[in-house]
C-alpha cells in the first residue's frame, strides 16, 4: 500500500463494511462534528491528484491574473511593424517561449494574454450553463409529467446534434470576432448535461418525505426547489461544471483554432493556436507548442480537480 | 492434493480436527489506520462436527470465514498472524493454485446474498457445473449428471428446466439452494455457511436451514454456520463460539451456552431474543452500539456496553479463561478473584431465567 | 424482441422531428445565407430577386418551407394538397409506394450553394474516407482501452494502474487537433517520415475515389495500400491516443464494480482461477455498459472526427462539414447534421437492442 485508498472505492468495500458499519451511531460521532462541506474539504486535501490538479489550474490561474501586467500586451492597439518577417524566431533568453512569424510578437506574452482570455470563457460560459442547466432540470424534475417529457425531448434532441458543429454554426454567424459573444455562445450549449444530472436527482428527492412535509406546510414550489431540494444537488452540478470549463476551453480553442471564434484583436489560446498554423511548415514550433501546452496544463488541472472533487463530495463515499 | 492433505495430517498426528484456526489475525489497513477486524481467533471444528460463530454485524465472523477461504483481497487485507489449520496444513501458506484446489473442492461456502452472489449472465446450470468441472476431473457430460442430483438433492422440481435458467428467473430461497447445490456438487469435507438465511423470508429460512442441516449430516461434511441469530444457532448446531471485537469471547457446547452464558455479552445476545417464556416482558438489547474499529475501548472491549462491568475491566483485558473442556470465556467474571460478583451475575441469571 | 425493435423505432420519430426542427431553425436564424447574398449583391434587381425567392420556394410561409424541405409537403401541391404527392398518395411515402421524390425524407437534400452538384452526392463521397479512418481508429481503441482498462482494474492501485490512470488522464486532456499539429510538427516537419496531411500521395496515386484510383489500386494493390496506411498513420495515431482515455477509464470502473460483486467471491469461492474470475466472470458482466458506451460513441467518431479531418486534411464528412461552414454552404450543413442525428439516434438504438441481447436480465416486453 503505498498510497492511501481514494475513499469510493475501497478495493475490498464488502469485507470492511461488514466491520464498520457506517449507520451506526458511533462511527459517526467524529463525524457529525463536522459540517457536510468541511468533510469534502478535508476529503478533497487527502487525494493526491486533486491537489496536484488544483496546483496546477490555480497556478495557471494566478499566472492569468498577474501575468497580463507583466507581460502587457495592448490588444486593442496592434502595433504595425515596418516588416513582416517570413519566419519566427526561437526561444532565446530576452523570448523565452520564442518570437512569432509575421508580426514578430513575443509568444510568451500572447500565451499569457491568451491564458487569461481561455479561463474567462470557460468559466463565465460554465456558469452560465450551470445556471440555466440547474433551473430545466429542476423544473423538470420537480413538476413532472408534461413539463418533464417537453423539456427533456429538447434535451435529447439537442443531445442528438453535435454540439461543436452548431457552436460552430453560431459563432460563424453571430458572435465571430467577440470573445464575449463566444463566451454566451458556449454558455448556451453547456447546460444540458446538468439539466439531465439535477433532473435526475430531483426525482429522487421528490420522493422524499421532507419534500412531502414541506408542501404539506403550504411552502411555495419555488421555495422547495431553490431552498430543499437544489442544495442536495450542488454535488454534481459542482463536479459538473467544474469539468465543463475544461471542456469549453478546448472547444473554444478549437473553434477559435479553425478562425470561427474569437478574433486576433483578443488573443485566446486557440487564434494563437491558429496564428502558428502558416509557420508550422517552416518549423517554428515554439509557436503551436506553448500555448498547447498552456491548454493542456489547464485542462489536466480541471480534470484531477474535478475526480478529486467527486471523490470528496460524494457522500455515499466513506471518510 | 487430498493425498497430500491426508499426508500431511498423518505427519503431523491430528486426531479428529478438520479445521484448527490458530491466534488467526485479519487486518484491513484503509485509508484512517489500520482495521483490526479478526485480532486473535481461535476455534476449531471436528470432522463431521457442527459450529456456529456468533455475533453481531461487524465482530469479524464473516472475515473469519473469508480468511479461512482465505478471500481477503490483499490490499487491503492482511494476515498478521495465526494460522488456519485444515487437515493439518495451514491454508494461509498455501500457494494460489492448491488453495483454488482447497476452495470449493474441500471447502465450499454458503454466502448471504442469494440475490447477487449468483452470477447474471451465466445459466444457472454453467455456474454449477463450473464448480464441478474445476474440481474432480469428469466430463462435461458427467458434470450435468452431477449438477442435476445436486439439484434434486437440494429439492428443486424440474431440475433439467432449472439448469438452463438464469438466476433472475429464480426466487431467493430457489437461489440459495442452487447456491447450497453448488457447495456440495464437489462433496466438500467442510461447508462454510455465511447467514445463510438471514436475506430470506422467514418462511423459506427454516426450509433451508433444514436443508442445510439435513445434507451436512447425510455427507458427513463439517460445517461452519455464520450468523448474528442465537434461535438458529440452537436449532442447527453442536458447538457455538462467540465473537466480538475481533475476538472470541465464549466458546462451548450450545447448552452450555446458551443455558449458562459466562459472559455478559452472550447473555444480552440471549436477552434480546423474542421467546415465548418472555411474552408481555420488553425485550431487552445490548445497549450502545459495536464499537468503533478505530477505537478501540482499553480493557474489555465489551466493557462500555457491559451492565456488570467494574474498574478491572477498563484496566486490563481478560484472557480467554478456560472453564472446562472446551468451554472458554473471555470475562473477569470467571476468575477465582471476583467470584463475588460472579454470584451477583449468576443469581441476577437464575431471577430472569427461573 | 422485433416488436421490441419496432416499438424502440417508432420512439425515435419524435426525437428526429425536434432535431429536424431544431437544425431547421438554427439555420432559420443564420444571417448569411444564399439570399442574404444574393440580394447584397447589386447588380441584382427586384425581379430577379423575387424569381430566385419563388424559384427556391423562399416566398412561402416558413412552416411550409420546413415541410417542403422534410418531405411531408409536395412543392407542386396547393391548399391541403401539399400533403398529397403527384402520384396521388401521400407525400411521405418513399417514392416507389407512391410518395414524393422531394425533402429529406426522400434523400433530397438539395444542392450545394458553393458547387451546385446534390448534397448527397457531396457527402456520398465523403463516407468512405471517414468510415476507413473511424474504423482503423475504432478497432484499435477499442483493444487498447479493454486491455488497459482490464489491466488497470485488476491492478488497482498498483504501478501499472497510476500509470494507465495517468496516461489516461493526459490523453483526456490533449486538443485533438492540437497534438495533431504537433505530430505534424515532429513527424512530417522535422524528422519528414510521413506526410503531413490528404489521403494519397498526389504524385503518385490518382485522386481517391474515382475510377482511375480504384484501377490504379486493382494494379497495384500493395503501392496503393501502403500509401494509404503512411497517410492513415499521423490520424489515426491522434483519434485513438485521444479517445483511449475515457474509454479505458469507463472499462476500468466497470470492470472494478464487476471485480467488487458478490458473484465474483462466489466464483472464487468455488476454486475458479483468477484468470477465469476475471474474464469470464467479471469482464462478461463489466462488457454489458462498456458495448452500449461504444455504440454511443460511434456517431460522434463517424462525424465528430472533425478536429483530425480538419488538421490533416483528410477529405472526409469533418472536413467536408468545415468546408460548408466557411462556404455558408447552407444545405450541405443541413445534410450533414440531419444525417448525423439520425446515426446519433440510430446508435442510442442499437446501444439498447445490444444491450437487450447481451444481458438476459432485460426482457423485450
Amino acid at each position: 500500500m503505498d498510497r492511501p485508498l481514494p475513499p469510493h472505492d475501497p478495493p475490498d468495500e464488502r469485507a470492511v463494511t461488514e466491520d464498520l458499519d457506517p449507520a451506526s451511531p458511533d462511527y459517526d460521532v467524529q463525524l457529525e462534528s463536522m459540517g457536510q462541506w468541511e468533510i469534502a474539504w478535508r476529503r478533497f486535501l487527502r487525494h493526491r491528484m486533486a491537489l496536484i490538479g488544483s496546483v496546477m489550474f490555480f497556478g495557471m490561474v494566478i499566472i492569468g491574473i498577474v501575468g497580463p501586467f507583466l507581460f502587457q500586451y495592448d490588444f486593442y492597439n496592434i502595433p504595425v511593424p515596418d516588416v513582416h518577417v517570413n519566419a519566427g524566431r526561437p526561444p532565446s533568453f530576452d523570448h523565452l517561449f520564442g518570437e512569432t512569424g509575421r508580426l514578430q510578437w513575443d509568444v510568451l506574452t500572447l500565451v499569457v494574454n491568451g491564458i487569461r482570455f481561455s479561463l474567462l470563457i470557460g468559466v463565465i460560459a460554465s456558469a452560465i450553463g450551470a445556471v440555466i442547466g440547474t433551473i430545466v432540470g429542476g423544473v423538470a424534475g420537480y413538476f413532472g409529467g408534461w413539463t418533464d417529457t417537453i423539456l427533456m425531448r429538447i434535451v435529447d434532441a439537442l443531445l442528438a446534434l453535435p454540439l461543436l458543429f452548431v457552436i460552430l454554426v453560431f459563432t460563424k454567424f453571430l458572435g465571430s470576432g467577440n470573445w464575449i459573444s463566444v463566451t454566451i455562445i458556449f454558455g448556451l450549449f453547456e447546460w444540458l448535461g446538468i439539466a439531465r444530472l439535477v433532473r435526475a436527482v430531483m426525482l429522487s428527492l421528490r420522493e422524499e418525505d421532507y419534500v412531502d412535509a414541506a408542501r404539506a406546510a403550504g411552502i411555495r414550489d419555488r421555495r422547495i426547489i431553490f431552498r430543499h431540494l437544489i442544495p442536495n444537488a450542488m454535488s454534481p452540478i459542482i463536479v459538473s461544471t467544474t469539468l465543463g470549463v475544461a471542456g469549453v476551453i478546448i472547444g473554444e480553442a478549437f473553434i477559435s483554432f479553425l478562425g470561427f471564434g474569437v478574433g486576433f484583436d483578443t488573443p485566446t489560446l486557440g487564434n494563437i493556436l491558429a496564428g502558428s498554423l502558416g509557420f508550422i511548415s517552416q518549423g517554428n514550433w515554439w509557436w503551436a507548442f506553448f500555448p498547447g501546452m498552456a491548454i493542456v496544463v489547464i485542462v489536466l488541472g480541471i480534470n484531477f480537480m474535478g475526480d478529486g472533487l467527486r471523490d470528496a463530495l460524494d457522500p455515499k463515499a466513506k471518510i | 492434493m487430498t493425498e497430500l492433505l491426508e499426508a500431511q495430517a498423518r505427519r503431523t498426528g491430528v486426531g479428529d480436527v478438520l479445521l484448527d484456526v490458530r491466534d488467526l489475525k485479519t487486518y484491513f489497513h484503509v485509508m484512517d489506520g489500520t482495521v483490526k477486524a479478526v485480532d486473535g481467533v481461535s476455534f476449531s471444528v471436528r470432522k463431521g462436527g457442527r459450529l456456529a460463530l456468533v455475533g453481531e454485524s461487524g465482530c469479524g465472523k464473516s472475515v473469519t470465514a473469508l480468511s479461512i477461504m482465505r478471500l481477503i483481497e490483499s490490499p487491503p487485507g492482511e494476515f498478521a498472524g495465526g494460522q488456519i489449520l485444515f487437515n493439518g496444513v495451514d491454508l494461509l501458506t498455501l500457494d494460489d493454485r492448491h488453495i483454488r484446489k482447497v476452495r470449493g473442492g474441500e471447502i465450499a461456502m454458503i454466502f448471504q446474498e442469494p440475490m447477487t452472489s449468483l452470477n447474471p449472465v451465466m445459466s444457472v446450470g454453467d455456474q454449477i457445473m463450473e464448480a464441478i468441472l474445476i474440481h474432480p476431473r469428469v466430463d462435461k457430460k458427467g458434470a450435468q449428471e452431477i449438477a442435476l442430483t445436486a439439484l434434486q438433492d437440494v429439492g428443486v422440481a424440474d431440475p433439467k428446466r432449472r439448469l438452463k435458467q438464469f438466476p433472475h428467473e429464480l426466487s431467493g430461497g430457489m437461489r440459495q439452494r442452487i447456491m447450497i447445490a453448488m457447495a456440495l456438487s464437489c462433496n466438500p469435507k467442510l461447508i462454510i455457511a455465511d447467514e445463510p438465511t438471514t436475506a430470506l423470508d422467514v418462511t423459506i429460512q427454516r426450509q433451508i436451514l433444514e436443508l442445510i442441516k439435513a445434507i451436512q449430516e447425510r455427507t458427513g461434511a463439517a460445517l461452519l454456520l455464520i450468523t448474528h441469530d442465537l434461535g438458529v444457532v440452537a436449532e442447527t448446531v453442536d458447538d457455538v463460539a462467540v465473537m466480538y471485537a475481533g475476538r472470541v469471547v465464549e466458546t462451548g457446547t450450545v447448552e452450555e451456552v446458551l443455558l449458562n452464558p459466562r459472559m455478559p455479552y452472550t447473555r444480552g445476545l440471549l436477552e434480546s431474543i423474542p421467546s415465548q417464556g418472555k411474552r408481555g416482558q420488553r425485550l431487552s438489547a445490548i445497549k450502545g452500539t459495536v464499537p468503533n474499529p478505530f477505537r478501540l475501548p482499553p480493557g474489555c472491549k465489551f466493557g462500555p456496553r457491559c451492565p456488570y462491568a467494574w474498574d478491572s475491566c477498563v484496566e486490563a483485558e481478560p484472557e480467554l479463561i478456560q472453564l472446562g473442556h472446551e468451554r472458554t470465556a473471555r470475562c473477569w467474571l470467571n476468575d477465582p478473584r471476583f467470584a463475588t460478583r460472579r454470584a451477583a451475575y449468576d443469581e441476577s441469571f437464575v431471577q430472569e431465567h427461573p | 424482441m422485433t416488436r421490441y425493435i419496432v416499438r424502440r423505432l417508432i420512439g425515435t420519430i419524435p426525437t428526429l422531428f425536434v432535431v429536424s426542427l431544431l437544425i431547421y431553425s438554427i439555420l432559420l436564424i443564420a444571417p448569411g445565407g444564399p439570399e442574404d447574398r444574393f440580394a447584397q449583391n447589386p447588380k441584382v434587381t427586384a425581379a430577379a430577386l423575387e424569381a430566385f425567392r419563388k424559384r427556391w420556394g423562399l416566398d412561402q410561409p416558413i412552416p411550409i418551407q420546413y415541410c417542403r424541405w422534410v418531405g411531408v409537403c409536395n412543392p407542386d401541391g396547393q391548399g391541403l394538397g401539399v400533403f398529397i404527392s403527384n402520384q396521388g398518395l401521400p407525400n411521405f411515402l418513399p417514392g416507389f409506394l407512391g410518395g414524393g421524390d422531394n425533402g429529406v425524407l426522400h434523400g433530397d437534400f438539395g444542392y450545394s450553394s458553393s458547387s451546385g452538384a446534390t448534397v448527397i452526392s457531396l457527402i456520398g463521397a465523403r463516407v468512405l474516407p471517414t468510415t476507413i479512418l473511424a474504423g482503423v481508429s475504432l478497432v484499435l481503441w477499442v483493444i487498447l482501452a479493454l486491455g488497459t482498462g482490464v489491466l488497470a482494474a485488476v491492478r488497482r492501485y498498483g504501478k501499472a494502474d497510476t500509470a494507465i490512470t495517468i496516461f489516461n488522464y493526459v490523453g483526456f486532456s490533449f486538443p485533438t487537433f492540437w497534438l495533431g499539429l504537433m505530430l505534424i510538427i515532429v513527424f512530417s516537419e522535422i524528422f519528414r517520415l510521413l506526410p503531413s496531411g490528404g489521403m494519397w500521395d498526389a504524385r503518385t496515386v490518382p485522386i481517391f475515389g474515382t475510377d482511375e484510383y480504384w484501377k490504379f489500386a486493382g494494379s497495384q494493390p500493395v503501392t496503393a495500400l501502403l500509401d494509404l496506411g503512411r497517410h492513415l498513420i499521423l490520424p489515426v495515431v491522434t483519434l485513438v491516443f485521444v479517445n483511449i482515455a475515457g474509454d479505458s477509464r469507463f472499462v476500468r470502473a466497470a470492470m472494478i464494480d464487476s471485480l467488487n460483486q458478490d458473484f465474483v467471491r462466489t466464483a472464487r469461492a468455488k476454486g475458479v482461477s483468477e484468470r477465469n474470475v476475471i474474464y469470464h466472470h467479471a469482464l462478461r458482466n463489466a462488457l454489458l455498459p462498456v458495448v452500449t458506451n461504444i455504440a454511443l460513441e460511434l456517431p460522434f467518431l463517424f462525424a465528430g472526427a472533425v478536429a483530425t479531418e480538419t488538421i490533416f486534411s483528410w477529405p472526409g464528412m469533418g472536413l467536408a462539414y468545415i468546408q460548408a461552414v466557411d462556404n455558408f454552404d447552407y444545405p450541405v450543413l443541413m445534410g450533414i447534421l440531419v444525417i448525423t442525428a439520425v446515426v446519433v439516434v440510430a446508435a442510442n438504438l442499437l446501444a439498447d437492442i445490444l444491450y437487450a441481447v447481451v444481458d438476459p436480465r432485460i426482457s423485450y416486453g
